[in-house]
């Protein structure tokens, strides 16, 4: 199945690359070795290294061993504008295009044509920009345009004409399909394989399984910084590509258990906004629901949209029988909702206050005399007895939140909800940069919240915590909920193949 | 012509600038006459000059407010020089050199030590302002007899020399900014540095650049100043700080650009050196040229940010 | 008793931290005391009760309500360049409706506050609900405000100064009355801002937006009623200066734009955040230095040159102090 490629057939080839961050090793050993004109699809769950790995690659970090060749020439180390001139071009997920300029300067940036005064010359640009769009395939649209009048999709074409028109060697792409349609992705499909034909060799990062099988020659897999395999795609199965993804199952369901489903407490129907099409969920008192996926997936923004933090196009919401009509946070929460959000430093914290402050922001007026002077006493006695039942460690209260650990962070956090009369918890990814003792104590607080019958929705991109902690889990893809499932009846690799957009029947 | 609200936003002072002009002319008899004409735009001169300088800087996404401490302080030296017997070009030389030393320093502040633009400008206005009344006692310095005003304001045909050396500068600059390579990477380091980068500019080559160009023009905008005087005021800048700032302002949004650019600045200096110069020949109180202007920079920005949902902050 | 485990998380950058923000305000209260006793030995009558109340107290709390203005503006994470205008408008309102409706104290106090509120109020409507630049805001206001200054007082009494009747002339000089009121200010701002609900929901909004909007905090009205507040405490600052003077022109005030911003960011690199003990103590050391030159002969031009330079000096040091304290990514 392993087939080593051969030494004159390689474009760039990766070795050994060891990469350690403070505390963490991200690459170990890891390598990859791209053919020329192949589309290679590079995989593996969130943390697993990719980015790290295309981080070195584009120069943007150094790594601390390895051996990178390209075109058969060993390369020492190399700043991001040497990459780019020695052929190695990169698609993010950010475009990085000018959102205020015409098509046509955006794909000139950085070499304009100019006539002898010095002057740019405009229709020699023009003209450029509609032969790259058209050497792609794009003949449909005016180079005119401001680029922040077009779609993502057609963005995308801009910034990949752009980037094609100074004719790279390799062209690494990050997830580029993650905010198109079906025929958008088609197009681009059908441009990156005209680009192959012509020689282009293309690094393709992505969580979907459609993607891997319709485009790819050989895939390589990362896990937890390590190269797992690499193979021809032919050769690699849906089913097992997922097992290699996913690994070994740790068969521990201490913390899930089918409660019995009481009231309502979030019934959230037909959300539709922001890159969410149609989600539907019902939150039952004293229960953990798992919501699993992949980055962009639409778990955040569903989360964002139910808490009213973005506008809805459309759906209904309703919180412990309130319906919610004008939908902003402050109404979520008189409501009986509370949201940890996603990124807990810079949205769930104020860095520069006190833990005790952190604390009693949400909840302050439930301990100010008349509502308006808030009691340092009681303040006091409440931030003390949260900061001992959720373990806190700190010295003092008065400590600032921004000393405090990951995990230690994430508490504070929930003991600002834990001072209101919240009854729905939403968690966006609350164990990120958490450590091992941390996230037990973190599962254990959100089972004691759903026993004392608060219902919580616990959003994670972690497959196997998602299966461990919740009591039933459900499953988004391209901004809708695909499956439903039972961590007692399930496993991690359905679960994941879910996620990539899978059905079971590839399973088996 | 379809009148969306998109248009609207983008054309409305534009509109405004015309309708006063058919209502001055029709209020004013005076007002279309030739002489007046004439009057109008050497009054618009300098405020347009400076509010390029001014323009430049933020095309590259920076503010400058110690221009109003620098131009004072340019011009008191350029007339003592002068009045202390050096020749003319030793003085413009002087002058142009400070500018360049102080728009050097700022630069340095703003792009190596991360500061924000805003405030440290201030800081150095107000600096420059404590050097200025150290350096003069705060005494205007006047320059007769020791400076030719016609070289600057005498004619040539029916136009003023500075006239023409308006439209010279706005020509340079207007190609400049719009249609060099260089312009267009001034304006992308501006907006959206980071693409910017990513792209291969660096920000902080072209936001020095914008600094030094603004500051050049500054240096010959406080030579105007002076020479329109004949002599160096102690009022100069502390009059050109908001109409200048507003020049600047409302020239984002008079043309319907959405951002600062030269052609709009011209237009806004044009504007408000209209309404000086008409509320003035129509004897209206003086204190309404003020109201006027400020209501029409709130109508601009306002217009201007009609679509925005976010709250902005300031970071010191 | 409840008992806490000691924080395994003793990082060598945190001890330095809050070390650091101890450390500075120690050496600013050891150089405002050292310059001081400098002054009190070397700058005869420096130490004397009518220099330090009539020549230093008074222009301080002045200043200071000013800054205070600015202080509470720039909490909540905007900046408000048209403090000096208020001011200015507010003092010749009171002024002029005394002048014309021959009323006594509470009306002319109760003209200036409402000006300075709806003034605010604008402000803080085109910022906070208008999603505009403060500073761009702010700077238009300037120029209403400075043609409805010339309105008034040509309306008033077809000039540009306006006398105030001697009993007022005679309270307002009374040195108690500045300080008084200033302190008055001083400490109801301390209490709103340190001690209420609504206080640190406004620091909340000027520390992190996002974060206090995800707790709940309605954002945008914590941001406009700091515009209000500060449109009041200029008022009272207009009163002040109107009343010590005996009368108002067109343009009094201006003067202070200066201080508005040295006094409350000196104050941030002392204490680490804008309060209001740090622009007061902002205020006295400024002031301090300013009286202690002046007596020792230093010439009037100087004060700009100080104070600009100073404001320069602590930019720059705050920013070394980003730099060095380490940017969060």
């Amino acid at each position: 199945m392993l087939k080593e490629p051969e030494v004159t057939d390689l474009i760039l080839e990766m070795k050994s690359i060891i990469k350690n961050f403070p505390g963490v090793q991200a690459l170990q050993d890891v390598d990859l070795s791209i053919k020329k004109g192949e589309i290679h699809a590079l995989v593996g769950q969130n943390g697993a290294g990719k980015s790290t790995l295309l981080k070195i690659l584009s120069g943007f970090y150094h790594m601390d061993s390895g051996k990178v060749t390209l075109n058969g020439k060993d390369l020492r180390r190399w700043t991001p504008q040497q990459m780019i001139d020695w052929g190695v071009s990169f698609i993010y997920q950010e475009l990085n295009l000018v959102q205020s300029l015409s098509v046509a300067q955006n794909i000139y940036i950085g070499r304009e044509p100019k006539n002898p005064i010095g002057l740019i010359n405009w229709n020699t640009m023009r003209a450029g920009a509609v032969e790259a769009l058209a050497r792609i395939g794009v003949t449909d649209l005016d180079v005119n345009t401001p680029v922040n009048q077009l779609t993502v999709a057609k963005q995308q074409l801009v910034a990949i004409a752009r980037v094609l028109d100074m004719d790279p060697t390799v062209l690494i792409l990050d997830e580029p399909t993650s905010r198109l349609g079906l025929e958008d992705a088609e197009r681009l499909f059908e441009i990156l394989k005209d680009m192959q034909e012509k020689g282009l060799s293309i690094i393709y990062v992505t969580h979907r399984l459609s993607n891997i099988y319709r485009l790819s020659d050989r895939i390589t897999v990362l896990r937890d910084g390590k190269l797992i395999i690499s193979a021809d795609t032919n050769d690699l199965p849906a089913s097992e590509l997922v097992k290699h993804m996913v690994g070994q199952e740790v068969v521990d369901r201490s913390y899930g258990s089918k409660k019995d489903t009481e009231k309502v407490l979030l019934q959230v129907s037909g959300l539709f906004g922001n890159g969410v099409n149609g989600f539907d969920l019902q939150l039952h008192t004293s229960e953990v629901v798992g919501l699993l996926g992949a980055v962009g997936a639409g778990k955040t923004e569903s989360v964002r949209l139910i808490f009213g933090i973005d506008p809805i196009d459309e759906g209904y919401i309703q919180v412990c029988g309130t319906e919610m009509e004008n939908h902003t946070p402050t109404n979520a929460i008189s409501a009986g909702m509370a949201l940890c959000p996603e990124d807990r430093k810079y949205q769930g914290l104020l860095l520069e206050n006190s833990i005790s402050e952190n604390v009693t922001l949400a909840g302050l007026k439930k301990f100010a005399t008349w509502n308006l002077f808030p009691n340092k006493k009681k303040e006091k006695s409440i931030v003390f007895e949260l900061v001992n039942r959720l373990r806190i460690t700190t010295p003092k209260i008065s400590t600032h939140a921004r000393s405090l650990s990951g995990g230690n962070q994430q508490k504070v956090v929930l003991a600002k909800w834990l001072c209101t009369d919240s009854k729905v918890f939403l968690f966006d990814e609350p164990t990120i940069g958490v450590d091992v003792q941390g996230k037990a104590e973190i599962y254990q607080l959100l089972h004691e919240l759903s026993d004392q019958g608060a219902g919580v929705l616990f959003v994670t991109s972690d497959i196997e915590e998602g299966l461990q902690v919740c009591d039933r889990v459900l499953v988004m893809f391209k901004g809708q909920i695909v499956a439903e499932l039972d961590p007692r009846e399930t496993n991690k690799e359905e679960a994941s193949l879910y996620a990539m957009g899978g059905s079971p029947d590839e399973l088996h | 012509m379809n009148f969306t609200k998109e248009f609207i936003q983008k054309y409305t002072v534009f509109i405004i600038l015309i309708v006063l002009f058919v209502i001055f002319s029709i209020a004013s008899p005076t007002f279309m006459q030739v002489n007046n004409l004439m009057n109008l735009l050497v009054q618009s001169t300098i405020l347009g000059i400076v509010g390029f300088g001014l323009a430049m800087i933020m095309i590259a996404g920076e503010i400058d407010m110690a221009f109003a401490g620098v131009i004072p302080f340019e011009g008191a030296i350029f007339a003592t020089l002068l009045t202390n017997g050096r020749p003319f070009w030793v003085a413009a030389l002087a002058t142009l050199a400070i500018g360049l030393l102080v728009s050097y320093v700022i630069s340095l502040l703003v792009t190596r030590l991360k500061l924000v633009s805003f405030v440290s400008t201030i800081a150095m206005m107000f600096l420059l302002q404590g050097i200025w009344y150290a350096y003069t006692g705060g005494k205007n310095i006047f320059l007769e007899g020791y400076f030719n005003r016609d070289m600057v304001f005498g004619l040539v045909g029916a136009v003023p020399r500075v006239v023409i050396l308006f439209a010279v500068i706005f020509i340079i600059l207007y190609f400049l900014t719009e249609q060099t390579p260089f312009g267009l990477r001034l304006r992308i380091v501006g907006e959206d540095p980071e693409s910017a980068r990513t792209m291969g500019l660096n920000p902080i080559v072209y936001k020095t650049a914008g600094f030094l160009i603004g500051g050049a023009i500054f240096a010959l905008g406080a030579f105007l100043s002076t020479a329109r005087m004949s002599g160096a005021l102690a009022t100069a800048g502390a009059n050109m700080l908001m109409p200048v700032m507003t020049a600047a302002f409302v020239g984002q949004t008079v043309l319907g650009m959405g951002r600062p650019n030269i052609p709009g600045v011209l237009l806004a200096a044009l504007l408000l050196g209209m309404i000086n110069n008409a509320f003035v020949l129509l004897r209206l109180p003086f204190w309404s040229v003020p109201i006027a202007e400020g209501l029409i920079l709130i109508i601009a920005i306002y217009l201007a940010n009609i679509n925005k949902r976010d709250v902005v902050q300031i970071s010191m | 008793m409840t008992e806490f485990v000691i924080s395994t998380d003793s990082s060598p950058r945190k001890k330095l931290r809050l070390e650091g923000l101890t450390l500075n305000i120690a050496v600013g209260l050891l150089v405002f005391l050292a310059v001081f006793v400098f002054f009190s030995m070397k700058a005869p009558g420096f130490l004397t009760r009518i220099n330090l109340i009539k020549n230093l107290l008074m222009p301080a709390c002045i200043a200071a309500v000013i800054s205070l203005g600015m202080t509470i503006v720039m909490t909540s994470g905007g900046v408000d360049l048209s403090i000096s205008s208020i001011a200015g408008l507010a003092g010749l309102t009171s002024a002029a409706v005394s002048v014309v409706f021959d009323v006594g104290f509470f009306p002319m106090l109760v003209a200036a506050l409402l000006i300075g509120a709806l003034i605010g109020a604008l402000n803080g409507a085109l910022v906070a609900y208008g999603g505009i630049s403060p500073f761009v805001v702010t700077l238009s206001v300037v120029f209403l405000a400075q043609g409805l200054q010339y309105l008034i007082a040509l309306g008033a009494v077809s000039g540009t100064y306006l006398m105030l009747p001697r009993e007022i002339t005679r309270l307002g000089s009374q040195p108690y009355f500045v300080i008084g009121i200033s302190t008055l200010c001083v400490v109801l701002l301390y209490i709103f801002l340190d001690r209420t609900v609504y206080g640190r929901y406004m620091r909340a909004v000027g520390t992190n937006l996002e974060a206090a909007r995800f707790s709940g905090i309605r954002v945008r009205f914590y941001y406009w009623l700091s515009f209000v507040i500060s449109g009041v405490l200029c008022a009272v600052a207009g009163i002040l200066l109107t009343f010590s003077e005996g009368m108002s022109k067109v343009g009094s005030g201006e003067s202070f734009l200066l201080d508005a911003f040295l006094l409350p960011i000196l104050g941030n690199t002392i204490f680490g955040k804008f309060s209001v003990e740090g622009t007061i103590f902002g205020a006295l050391f400024m002031y301090m230095i300013i009286n202690g030159l002046f007596i020792l002969g230093t010439p009037p031009e100087y004060i700009r040159i100080i104070k600009g330079g100073l404001l320069l000096a602590i930019i720059l040091v705050s920013g070394i102090q980003k730099i060095r304290s380490g940017d969060e990514a």
